[in-house]
């Protein structure tokens, strides 16, 4: 027999392959640098900016409680630092449940708030408020949200695969009945609820972090920091999902296992961010999205760097949120709706393209 | 010759909903032999790679892997002992080929270095031809590239069992040739090897034995020339099938006529 193949003596230098990828992109480690500067600068340009504003080298004074005057240091203490703390846990929280949402589905559209995950923990949150049970325990409330957020998890999750792939339209026409039902519940909640209810229940349709106080930052920030902490052990796994699940399989990966976990993660973080936040939506699709774009698809980094860019965005999109229409303010969720949903049309388009069609 | 058989279907029934896609198929695969599977579209060979595969469960019969039924076979186990091309290539999001390729080493991971590593991907993405591609997302490559990444990946797995569905449906002729030629040396090399073809050319010229499917059950088995008879093919494909034997070689080449016949 002849043998065909080419001399492969042309390629001389080795690591060419792997040096010529990486060039491509920003280095990982840097963006992750880059990103924990940005954050510690736009932290403290949150705790002093505002109505009332605090000069920078007054902070420290601030927080520890001496040698400033009683306003300063309520103001400091009991409203702009427990803000301040969700807006990071959520921000971590929904950019991270959006890493994780996109690599199981392996598709980039997925996110919490558009399949309906953060309706579903709002549905259970709001449910959990009108039969009382938050009267019972503070924990209550963010487990009615785990719960709700997990049942449209799995729910959406078996509806959209397909023969181990993600169907686009699917998707999409999934989420689109799941916040469909969740807002007719939340409605019909709303319809029967006394007044004092109805204001909590309002603010689940408005994402924000205005009613932070240092007690809902307690009850949701051992979930959150359990869920963010597994979520390194899921990234070799994820990457390889990306060839679909049969192919994952066939490489030694447990599937059902991997979705078991990453499904309960994914509930753990969203119903987090939810209870205290309501429904922000397309932090979880901009912020993973733009992070791929500079860094590339492998999971490891993405996940930690888009994490980190979360909790950074909402620092800032509070920051904004309270300060642009000074004294009044924005709800979080309209501004990131605003930034984020033009992204979303952008990438639908271009996935649409590239699909031909979505079927 | 006498090798014990690593991989082995015995009688197996396969259902899709309340279809049965195969039924009382068996199919031994042998270190050193390279055995092709043939048959019309909806036969059953892509159902057979999933029943062998594990993907698949089995109604009646069973499928063992080296003596152990495959479904007690945890599923790392299985990828550092089989490898498996499905004709599904696609990648989501940028991975590049090289980072495609390397996935085939997520198995052996803890047993292997990261020199060892590289050195073994770099020699598959050589075999399969897509150096040149290393450091591009699959997504942006072609149907036939896509499926020489899906190739390289295999290679990588480094297996003695290699199961492949139709991966020369998208190569061009010479590509196609390279791949089983690969798949050739590695089978001489000591490895056992099922191809899923619709090449009848290709199969009769590298395959050591030939499953013909029809309707999920065995039509035809055994070497290439008493397998792949114009007879039998024509029963199975019902289309005319004239035989020519070439002057220089004295090979016989079996090719399809524009004459349909009842099959």
């Amino acid at each position: 027999m002849i043998d065909l193949r080419r001399s492969t003596t042309e390629s001389t230098n080795e690591l060419t392959v792997q040096s010529s990828i990486r060039n491509r992109r920003i280095n990982p480690a840097v963006l992750c640098v880059l990103l924990a500067v940005g954050l510690v600068v736009a932290c403290i340009a949150n705790i002093s900016l505002g109505a009332y504003d605090v000069p920078v080298s007054h902070l420290w004074s601030a927080m520890t409680g001496s040698g400033v005057d009683d306003t300063t240091r309520t103001v400091i203490q009991q409203i702009r630092l427990p803000r301040l703390a969700l807006a990071l846990i959520v921000g971590a929280c929904l950019a991270c449940a959006g890493v994780l949402m996109q690599g199981i589905f392996a598709n980039p559209l997925a996110e919490p708030a558009l399949v309906g995950v953060s309706s579903g923990a709002a549905v259970g949150a709001v449910v959990a408020i009108l039969i009382g049970l938050t009267a019972i325990a503070s924990w209550s409330l963010p487990i009615a949200a785990f719960l709700g957020g997990l049942s449209v998890t799995v729910g959406v999750f078996a509806m959209a695969r397909v023969n181990g792939r993600t169907e686009v339209l699917t998707l999409i026409l999934a989420g689109i009945a799941v916040n469909a039902f969740a807002g007719a519940i939340i409605g019909l909640v709303m319809s029967v609820a006394d007044d004092a209810q109805l204001r909590s229940i309002t603010f689940w349709t408005l994402g924000s972090v205005s009613t932070a106080t240092w007690s809902k930052v307690l009850v949701i920030l051992p979930a959150a920091i359990l869920g963010l902490a597994c979520t390194p052990l899921f990234a070799h796994r994820l990457d390889l999902l990306a060839l679909g699940e049969q192919n994952a399989r066939h490489l030694g990966v447990d599937v059902d296992r991997l979705r078991r976990q990453v499904i309960t993660v994914i509930a753990v973080v969203t119903a987090a961010a939810v209870a205290v936040s309501g429904i922000i939506s397309f932090v979880g699709l901009v912020i993973p999205h733009a992070i791929r774009l500079l860094i590339g698809p492998s999971h490891r980094w993405l996940l930690i760097c888009s994490t980190l860019a979360g909790a950074l965005l909402l620092v800032v999109a509070d920051l904004v949120a309270r300060t642009i229409v000074e004294p009044r303010e924005l709800p979080l969720g309209v501004l990131t709706a605003l930034i984020g949903s033009p992204v979303f049309f952008w990438l639908l388009r271009r996935e649409h393209r590239r699909a031909g069609a979505f079927a | 010759m006498s090798s014990p058989n690593v991989l082995t279907a015995n009688r197996i029934t396969v259902q899709r909903g309340s279809n049965t896609v195969l039924q009382d198929v068996s199919v031994a695969l042998t270190p050193g032999t390279l055995t092709c599977v043939v048959g019309p579209n909806g036969s059953g060979k892509s159902s057979l790679v999933g029943a062998l595969a594990g993907d698949l469960p089995v109604t009646v019969g069973d499928v063992s892997l080296a003596g152990e039924l495959l479904a007690n076979v945890a599923i790392a186990d299985r990828a550092r002992r089989r490898a498996v091309m499905t004709q599904d290539h696609s990648v989501a999001f940028g991975f590049a080929v090289y980072d495609v390729v390397r996935m085939g080493r997520y198995a052996t991971r803890s047993h292997a270095t990261d020199t060892d590593d590289h050195e073994i991907v770099l020699a598959a993405l050589d075999e399969a031809d897509i150096r040149e591609f290393a450091s591009r997302p699959v997504q942006q490559l072609s149907g036939g590239e896509r499926a020489r990444v899906a190739f390289a990946r295999l290679l990588a797995q480094q297996t003695p069992v290699m199961l492949l569905d139709e991966p020369t449906a998208a190569l061009d002729i010479r590509h196609a040739i390279e791949l089983m030629g690969s798949v050739r040396s590695r089978v001489d090399g000591g490895a056992a090897a099922l191809v899923v073809m619709h090449d009848l050319t290709l199969t009769r010229q590298w395959a050591d034995e030939v499953l013909v499917l029809n309707q999920g059950t065995v039509a035809a088995t055994g070497r290439p020339d008493t397998a792949l008879t114009a007879e039998t093919l024509s029963g199975v494909y019902g289309v005319a099938f004239s035989e020519f034997t070439e002057q220089t070689t004295g090979q016989t080449t079996l090719v399809a006529q524009p004459t349909f016949v009842a099959s």
